[in-house]
């Protein structure tokens, strides 16, 4: 119980209402979590507004455990279907055990314009502690996705827009986002991102991609306030990904992620 | 090249310029740039006031003036003179899509000029009588204003003892009413009552509104080149004697923000309550080259009294007249002030000779403190100076010097100019002594009045293309006297650098970051202060994409820090909105997280309002702030406004103190207006 609720405090790096990290993805989370300009099948739980940069319906599915915290593990799965000049999407996320836990739905829309990108995504959460009754809350998250050039985006948004409170906790934790990532030709990926919470100094993180050999990359990222280092492997094919990454946190230690996403449709021949 | 060929072909390439920013638009753009350094001890409120009539009323191309087009600050010296060269060569413009023809003018020039400008069409010539073109005149609006803060506020209550408690309403009523046409005449009339403040009838005292104010102005007739009856502001030479609120100083306009424009007599329309003159303003023509100004003004000001001496020791400003405390002060004081400007213009020299003088009904002798020992103390002082302007090629020189019969001088001087296609470049030296005085000074300076103050400033802009440019600028200050909360001779520095970067017409991203050195008082524990220096850093972030014709996004990132004695403290707020046209609809909706440490570190943000109202809130404490403008067109004839903005904190109970207190963490902000248009 002690180390669960560790666990929440440190996830969540809130000083009032609590709610777990929900940004995903080994890819994501390898990078440092510098993840909002990105625009790969884990989007819909990084940046609701970038998930229309996906042409071709995907599924998603991630899983991460922390070593030092058996029951702090995180689990998610989502799904997102092309739909004209967007894209619509929908997960399940889950955290916690018996003891503690949290878990949401969600479904989203995200609009392509251009070079721009802007979508919203709701989700339905819950919050169940043991011995106490069931907290429910409705939350929406805003996004968005600029490609100024091929090489240069810019991702930025709000999560819980709506301030939602959970009554007699108080507000649940708004979290503003903007990131800028550099994509070279064939090259490495920059990325990164700055995140502000109230009640928490600004974090700022960072992650460099680079193609190890044709589909297979390796990843690293920082975050500081409080400091993370991350590492990380994906192979790509052309209808699958694997990733997986690994994050050291000074109080919790590593925490492992390992991510799976399967194209459905016509892709393009790559 | 044949004219009317010429026009044409303008309008051919036009289309693809013709982006739909609105006047509103690019004030929003400018007063967010310039206000972006935003100081507590600046009235922005009255700065953008005015900027906004300078630039909602839009100069006639044919007759504005190489000082007007300075007063627009958006344009360099070398625009200017190409604009001037330009319609010597050709002739009067036909139609503001010319604009595109003077050489040396940039899409973006024209872009950021046309929203203000137009031209006459010169069949319309004035040739009806003056009552007949005022009442056929078309360019006026009616503004109707409510606003009201929703959570009840101590000053209210019953609870509040009787002596602070407020006589009227949480309510405020705004009123404006003004016909003009630019170069001809202006009538206006403005009326307020602020929250809390009391709606009566009582001649003599109070007509209703607690504050009204009425213009009537001339322009162009004969040797009368203009006359304002009733509120109006005078600027002349570099403001170290009669300046308006209208100048910058220093922001992220390095160049042409530290040149005061020689406007002469403007109409006041401020609802601010002070810092206007009230008579009787005109200015003649002599000969070709002289003018003579003279202006004088009799009003009644609020003070604070000293019971044994019935001496004034201090002039209030803020016009609120809401306890039975402030009701006292009203008017206790009458404020004479006489002035002349003999004005000597010949082609590139402009130059003047002052005089002024003022006289208080009593004696004002503020309560004895270190610093404010050179301060005016007494009923009368005369100033009498001198200012000279000269423009030479792409650069232009300017300078003021004045001094206080039998005490202080004053005097600044500066330079700038475009000294390649690229670089600009500007430098002003500025020396005022602590017994200097002059109560509608607007000079540039550190602090907020020329006095006490010796300083170099050096500002430069340089464009590596039409999508890049760079500015900066470092300014380097001593104040030979003690100042509030420094008691001891100080000195200090400031720099600023801006990146603007535009990559296509729709892209634009903005890194700025300034640091200023000041000394400060340490809190004292016995008799003697401690002084140190404080340093305040800033540094901003953002970009604003303009997605399509109905649609642009904003986002920014701004933060500070603040070290004093080896403490260092920091704040930080976080910006993103988004703005929708369409049709009669015009929405602006915006998040904003904050998060600081104290208020040293309060973060300004510019924020959209309704029209011709402004909001630049200082973020202090922790929370998140929240607000939309709604603007729907009725009909060409009305529009209205609905703006909401609220303010939740993390970090209180209690929001604000005194009257103003609110119990609880939320605050609620509502605004309507209408705009009636004939």
């Amino acid at each position: 119980m002690h180390s669960i609720l560790l666990a929440l405090l440190l996830f969540s790096m809130a000083t009032f209402g609590q709610s777990v990290n929900t940004r995903l993805g080994a890819r994501a989370a390898a990078l440092g979590y510098a993840s909002f300009a990105l625009t790969d099948e884990a989007t819909f739980f990084n940046n609701p507004g970038a998930s229309a940069w996906n042409s071709v319906a995907n599924g998603f599915f991630s899983y991460e455990v922390a070593a030092s915290l058996p029951g702090a593990n995180r689990t998610a799965a989502g799904i997102l279907i092309p739909v004209g000049s967007g894209c619509l999407g929908a997960g399940l996320f889950r955290f916690g055990d018996d003891l503690y836990s949290e878990q949401f739905l969600a479904a989203g829309f995200s609009h392509r314009l251009g070079n721009t990108s802007l979508g919203a995504r709701v989700q339905y959460v819950q919050y169940n502690a043991h011995g106490y009754e069931t907290r429910i809350a409705v939350t929406l998250d805003v996004g968005g996705l600029i490609k100024i050039t091929p090489e240069w985006s810019i991702g930025a948004g709000i999560s819980n827009v709506t301030q939602t409170f959970i009554a007699s906790e108080g507000p649940l934790p708004m979290i503003f986002s903007a990131a800028l990532a550099w994509q070279a030709p064939r090259g490495p990926l920059i990325t990164s991102e700055v995140e502000k919470q109230l009640g928490n100094p600004l974090r700022i993180k960072g992650g460099i991609e680079v193609p190890l050999y044709q589909k297979l990359f390796m990843r690293t990222g920082f975050g500081l306030n409080p400091v993370t280092l991350s590492l990380g492997l994906g192979a790509k094919t052309r209808r699958s990904s694997f990733d997986f990454s690994t994050t050291y946190h000074p109080s919790i230690g590593f925490f492992n992620q390992a991510s799976a996403a399967y194209r459905f449709g016509k892709t393009p021949s790559s | 090249m044949n004219r009317m060929y010429l026009l044409v072909h303008v309008l051919a390439v036009t289309s693809a310029v013709a982006q739909t920013l609105t006047t509103e638009d690019m004030l929003d753009h400018l007063a967010d740039e310039l206000l972006v350094t935003a100081e507590a001890d600046v009235s922005y409120d009255e700065l953008y006031e005015t900027l906004t009539h300078l630039l909602a009323n839009p100069v006639e191309l044919n007759q504005v003036s190489r000082e007007q087009l300075r007063a627009f600050i958006m344009l360099s010296e070398s625009e200017i003179n190409s604009f001037i060269n330009y319609r010597k060569e050709q002739g009067p413009f036909l139609n503001v899509l010319e604009l595109q023809a003077i050489p040396g003018w940039s899409e973006t020039t024209v872009r950021h000029v046309t929203p203000f400008v137009f031209v006459r069409d010169p069949a319309s010539r004035i040739d009806q009588g003056m009552v007949r073109r005022i009442w056929s005149e078309t360019n006026s609006y009616l503004t109707v204003r409510y606003e009201r803060t929703l959570e009840p506020k101590r000053g209210y209550g019953i609870s509040e003892d009787s002596s602070r408690r407020y006589a009227g309403s949480p309510d405020k009523y705004y009123l404006r009413y003004r016909i003009s046409r630019p170069g001809d005449f202006s009538v206006g009339f403005t009326a307020e009552k602020d929250p809390g403040e009391l709606l009566d009838w009582n001649p003599g005292v109070q007509y209703g509104f607690d504050f009204l104010s009425g213009h009537i102005q001339l322009m162009r007739k004969g040797r009368l080149e203009n006359l304002v009856i009733g509120d109006f502001q005078a600027q002349f030479g570099q403001g170290l004697q009669l300046g308006s609120v209208f100048g910058l100083g220093k922001t992220a306009q390095t160049i042409t923000g530290i040149r005061r424009s020689n406007l002469g007599f403007l109409p006041y329309m401020s609802a601010s309550e002070s810092y206007y003159l009230r008579g009787i303003a005109a200015s003649f023509r002599l000969t070709d080259r002289f003018r003579i100004h003279v202006f004088g003004s009799y009003k009644n000001r609020d003070a604070s009294t000293e019971s044994a001496t019935d001496d004034v020791s201090s002039l209030q400003s803020s016009g609120l007249h809401r306890t039975p405390h402030e009701l006292q002060g009203r008017a206790q004081i009458r404020d004479r002030d006489m002035g002349i400007v003999l004005q000597f213009k010949h082609r590139a020299v402009d130059a003047g000779i002052l005089g002024y003088e003022k006289n208080l009904s009593r004696p004002w002798i503020p309560n004895p403190t270190p610093y404010n020992q050179f301060q005016f103390r007494g009923n009368e002082f005369r100033n009498i100076g001198a200012y000279v302007n000269i423009s030479w090629s792409n650069v232009t020189f300017f300078s003021e010097v004045a001094h206080t019969a039998d005490h202080g001088n004053a005097f600044t001087a500066g330079l700038l100019g475009n000294f390649t296609a690229k670089l600009e470049m500007s430098w002003l030296y500025r020396s005022f002594d602590a017994n200097y005085f002059s109560e509608y000074a607007n000079a540039v300076a550190e602090g907020s009045a020329p006095q006490n103050e010796q300083g170099l400033y050096w500002g430069m802009k340089y464009a590596f293309s039409r999508k890049l440019s760079l500015s900066g600028y470092l300014d380097v200050f001593r104040f030979p006297w003690l100042r509030y909360r420094v008691y001891r001779p100080s000195t200090g520095n400031e720099w600023l650098l801006r990146v603007d970067y535009s990559p296509t017409k729709s892209m634009t991203f903005f890194l700025q970051a300034r640091e200023e050195t000041k000394d400060r008082n340490l809190s004292a524990d016995g008799p003697l202060y401690q002084v140190e220096p404080g340093t305040r850093r800033h540094a901003w972030l953002g970009g604003e994409l303009i997605l399509s014709p109905s649609l642009s996004i904003q986002a920014r990132v701004q933060g500070s820090q603040y070290e004093l004695d080896g403490v260092i403290t920091s704040g930080m707020a976080f910006t993103q909105g988004a703005s929708w046209k369409q049709g009669r609809w015009s929405i602006s909706a915006r998040y904003a997280l904050f998060d600081t440490d104290n208020y040293d570190n309060r973060q300004y943000v510019y924020e959209k309002d309704v029209w011709m109202a402004t909001s630049l809130p200082a973020y202090d404490g922790s929370g998140i702030r929240n607000y939309f403008v709604i603007h729907y067109t009725l009909s060409r004839h009305l529009d209205c406004w609905v703006r909401w903005a609220r303010t939740w904190y993390s970090d209180r109970e209690v929001i604000g103190s005194g009257g103003e207190e609110i119990a609880g963490n939320a605050r609620n902000d509502i605004k309507f207006q209408l705009r009636i248009r004939p």
